[in-house]
């Protein structure tokens, strides 16, 4: 530890006013802060400070994803090796197998399945990080400030709500355009109105949705061996709902498969059990609004309530009750990672409780009457993003006047 | 009465309790210009003279009428300079031998001209702004506060219940002059003396529950149209010991205390003390003292070395920051935060020592749910605050920045995780709009 905190004390120089590197202090800041707590003091006059810092933050919400995460690598494997034992044929079709293969493709291990979710994910996550991280630092040596810690954030769940499959060249172009468009030009983390990762997530969804949707990416080895044996589907939960509704459903996994994970999908996204160790910290910690949350909740339990009510013949989500909706899809994941992101969410009490409700709303309309997506939670999230700062104009216009009236009466 | 929930009592280690001592014999005293909000001084000593307690040192240029007087007699020693001249203090080392000038408060007309003409006004400020009132206002309203919720601050009827006599009188004599509503906020259960034609009104809760601005925002919020003046129990007393027995007051109550403070006390000292003269030798090394609290307070510096004129207390600090080796990972048993991120909110140590580490870097406000949790009144935190830090004065009014002196937002500057100082924003917003106004 003194051996570091002496490096940093020798290099600083070079990086601070007037040395020869100046201009990349944020990179130099970077590693600094990844060990060491700035030595900043305080100042008139206001001379203690809440410990909590933004970095400290950023990374609570980053060290809670750790579960889906592992789950997620656990899961690719497990329904990869399912399938590729079922056809009996390794995925060589990419350079994925050579790393594969050094633990080999027996579908039984623990470590295998581990082993060949890292192969896929870890690859995606890196790229998402390197070429997100250099975005920030560019920002940053052009604007001449720190690099905001809210990226890890960004980075890891961008990555973990894509489907394993994913070309690396496209996690590198969705990051971009999730971080320059979704964030950056806007002035970084806390001035963006719309949530970076999905910004980005949404970005490859339309750009190329042969990749990132229908029912072939999912499971890897799937897109490349086209070979689909007889009573098989690579379908998600919430595709096999839009086909044939809750007997469909029924038909293939059961509602725990479902909870636990152990279903197709985005990454990160599986998992209940996972996702719920997650709002558990993010809650006690109060880093994520349990306004949020619950209004998102309320919204989904009320509208896919009032469908079940309605009925339809034609239309098979009709009748999907709440608790499928929660756990199928990236439901759960959106209620506890995406729409929690307080910046591009509403900014006040009243307003968190409406944004919520909206996102809950909308995901069920999207599902259930949108004939063009299955999944609707990034794009009501997105669209609550939207919505936030009207939401927010409301209440506190509301606000203003109350007290005007108050005033008056006085 | 007012029992507030939301705010935060900030568990530093260090309180002052007990008994009112009598402080060390203080041998410098000092007028301090930050003091006054936009206050800009025509000098009318010089360094060398002489003065007796109640001598005219120099009136304010941009207030003329309000003069400032000696808190002591003596000689002016110094007077600091800061840049671009602006004042910073006046500093008078008191005599052996100290004489007051003479004062004849005969009838209720010469005694409000008085208030002026020796400085005794600037016991009261104005809200909105927060500055010495106008030689010839008249107030509706006064609120007179003794609540004090601050970090190690002890309540003020502690030593207020010593001279509550005067205390009173000084209260009726007040109404006779203004001849308008008095407010008294008070806090203490033991609090009984109330008295007719005064309003009183008891707060509780946790920090900002005693605040001046907590007050007004709930019995009679201001705003453009509205105003009021505002003081302290120790203004009251300067107040009545001017205007009751043609006196200048020249002590005041202060309470020491804090984690760097060997021995935390509660002190009658002189008005403008030398910090430093007041913890000799009960203050430990390599600490950072405060006049004022840990939360709106000035770091005791070599050109500021003066008790401030409206602070009742004095704490200090530990000044040095430790290396802290991947905080992000560490549970931080010893680290206090208002929300959950840290093992301390769950374990619950009930007092923490503090230093002056700003605990982390500048970044962009992120909305966490900390501001509202420390904001009692009725005003959209996050909004306001984020409308200040843009300077857009116009929306800012609309939300209640006219209410708003910096010791309120201190709580959200506390708890800000992306490290802003919201108080000195708000003086910036303040001086803005009152241009504008003008």
């Amino acid at each position: 530890m003194k051996f570091l905190r002496n490096l940093f004390d020798d290099a600083k120089p070079s990086f601070s006013k007037g040395g020869t590197a100046e201009k990349y202090f944020p990179i130099y800041d970077i590693f600094e802060n990844l060990f060491f707590l700035s030595r900043n003091k305080t100042k008139n006059p206001i001379h203690i400070r809440d410990a909590l810092d933004i970095q400290r933050m950023m990374v609570i919400v980053w060290l809670s994803t750790f579960p889906a995460m592992f789950f997620g690598m656990y899961n690719i494997g497990n329904q990869s090796l399912e399938y590729l034992a079922l056809i009996d044929t390794p995925n060589t079709g990419d350079w994925h197998h050579y790393l594969v293969n050094i633990f080999g493709y027996e579908p039984n291990s623990f470590i295998n399945k581990m082993w060949f979710g890292a192969v896929y994910f870890i690859p995606i996550y890196a790229t998402t990080f390197l070429v997100g991280i250099s975005w920030e630092i560019l920002f940053a040596i052009i604007r001449k400030h720190e690099v905001n810690e809210g990226f890890f954030v960004s980075s890891v769940l961008f990555a973990l709500s894509c489907p394993p499959d994913l070309p690396l060249w496209q996690a590198a172009l969705g990051i971009t355009f999730g971080i320059v468009i979704g964030k950056e030009i806007f002035g970084g983390t806390g001035k963006n109105f719309l949530n970076p990762a999905l910004t980005g997530r949404a970005f490859l969804y339309f750009a190329y949705p042969s990749d990132i949707s229908g029912d072939k990416v999912w499971i890897s080895g799937l897109g490349d061996q086209m070979i689909i044996p007889q009573g098989y589907s690579g379908a998600t939960p919430l595709g096999v709902a839009a086909e044939s509704g809750v007997p469909g459903l029924t038909d293939k996994f059961s509602w725990f498969d479902a909870f636990a994970g152990n279903i197709p999908g985005s990454v990160g996204e599986t998992s209940i059990i996972a996702i719920s160790i997650a709002a558990v910290i993010l809650l006690m910690t109060r880093i994520a609004s349990y306004r949020i949350m619950l209004g998102t909740l309320l919204g989904m339990f009320v509208t896919s309530s009032l469908f079940n009510i309605i009925g339809s013949e034609t239309n098979p989500m009709f009748n999907v009750p709440f608790y499928w909706h929660l756990v199928i899809g990236s439901f759960a994941f959106g209620l506890v990672f995406m729409a929690t992101e307080p910046v591009s969410g509403s900014g006040t009490n009243k307003g968190r409780w409406i944004y919520g409700i909206v996102i809950g709303v909308t995901v069920v309309l999207i599902r259930v009457v949108n004939p063009a997506f299955p999944e609707g939670m990034m794009l009501a999230i997105l669209f609550a993003n939207l919505l936030a700062p009207v939401i927010d104009h409301l209440v506190v216009n509301n606000n203003i006047q109350k007290k005007l009236k108050y005033r008056e009466a006085l | 009465m007012y029992n507030l929930k939301k705010g935060l009592n900030i568990p530093i280690s260090g309180s002052p309790e007990g008994t009112v001592s009598d402080s060390t014999k203080i041998s410098h005293v000092g007028i301090l210009g930050p003091d006054y909000i936009g206050m800009k001084p025509t000098m009318m000593v010089e360094v060398g003279d002489q003065v007796k307690i109640g001598s005219v040192l120099f009136e304010d240029k941009k207030n003329p009428g309000v003069f400032f007087t000696s808190p002591a007699g003596g000689l002016i020693k110094s007077v600091n300079r800061g840049e671009k001249r602006r004042f910073i203090s006046i500093e008078i080392e008191v005599a052996d031998q100290e004489n007051q000038v003479e004062i004849l408060n005969d009838s209720d007309e010469i005694l409000f001209k008085n208030l002026s003409k020796y400085g005794v006004i600037n016991n009261f400020r104005t809200r909105p702004f927060n500055k010495t009132p106008k030689p010839n206002d008249i107030p509706n309203d006064i609120f007179v506060n003794i609540c004090d919720t601050n970090p190690l601050s002890v309540d003020p009827y502690i030593y207020l219940q010593h001279e509550i006599d005067l205390f009173n009188r000084s209260l009726m004599k007040l109404k006779e002059i203004f001849n308008c509503n008095i407010h008294v906020c008070y806090q203490n259960n033991d609090f009984n003396n109330f008295i007719d034609g005064i309003n009183y009104y008891n707060f509780k809760g946790p920090h900002p529950a005693g605040l001046s601005g907590t007050h007004i925002h709930f019995i009679k919020p201001v705003g453009i149209n509205s105003k009021c003046w505002y003081t302290d129990g120790q203004g009251i007393l300067s107040f009545g010991d001017f205007a009751l027995n043609n006196k200048i007051r020249t002590t005041r109550y202060v309470s020491i205390g804090g984690p760097s403070i060997i021995e935390p006390k509660i002190v009658k000292a002189r008005v403008g003390s030398d910090c430093r003269e007041l913890v000799a030798g009960n203050l430990k090394d390599n600490s950072r003292l405060i006049s004022g609290s840990v939360l709106n307070g000035y770091e005791i510096t070599d050109s500021l070395t003066f008790l401030g004129f409206y602070h009742n207390q004095i704490s200090a600090i530990s000044d040095e920051v430790p290396d802290t080796f991947l905080n992000w990972l560490m549970p931080g048993s010893k680290l206090h935060s208002k929300l959950g991120a840290f093992i301390s909110s769950w374990i619950k140590p009930e007092e923490f020592e503090f230093n002056t580490a700003l605990n982390g870097s500048n970044r962009g406000i992120v909305p966490v749910a900390a501001y509202e949790e420390v904001m009692p009144l009725n005003i959209m935190s996050l909004q306001l605050l984020k409308s200040i830090v843009v300077k857009d004065i116009e929306n800012a009014i609309k939300l209640g920045v006219l209410e708003l002196a910096p010791e309120d937002l201190s709580l959200c500057s506390y708890v800000c995780p992306s490290k802003y100082d919201y108080c000195s924003i708000l003086d910036e917003n303040l001086e803005l709009i009152y241009k504008e106004l003008q």
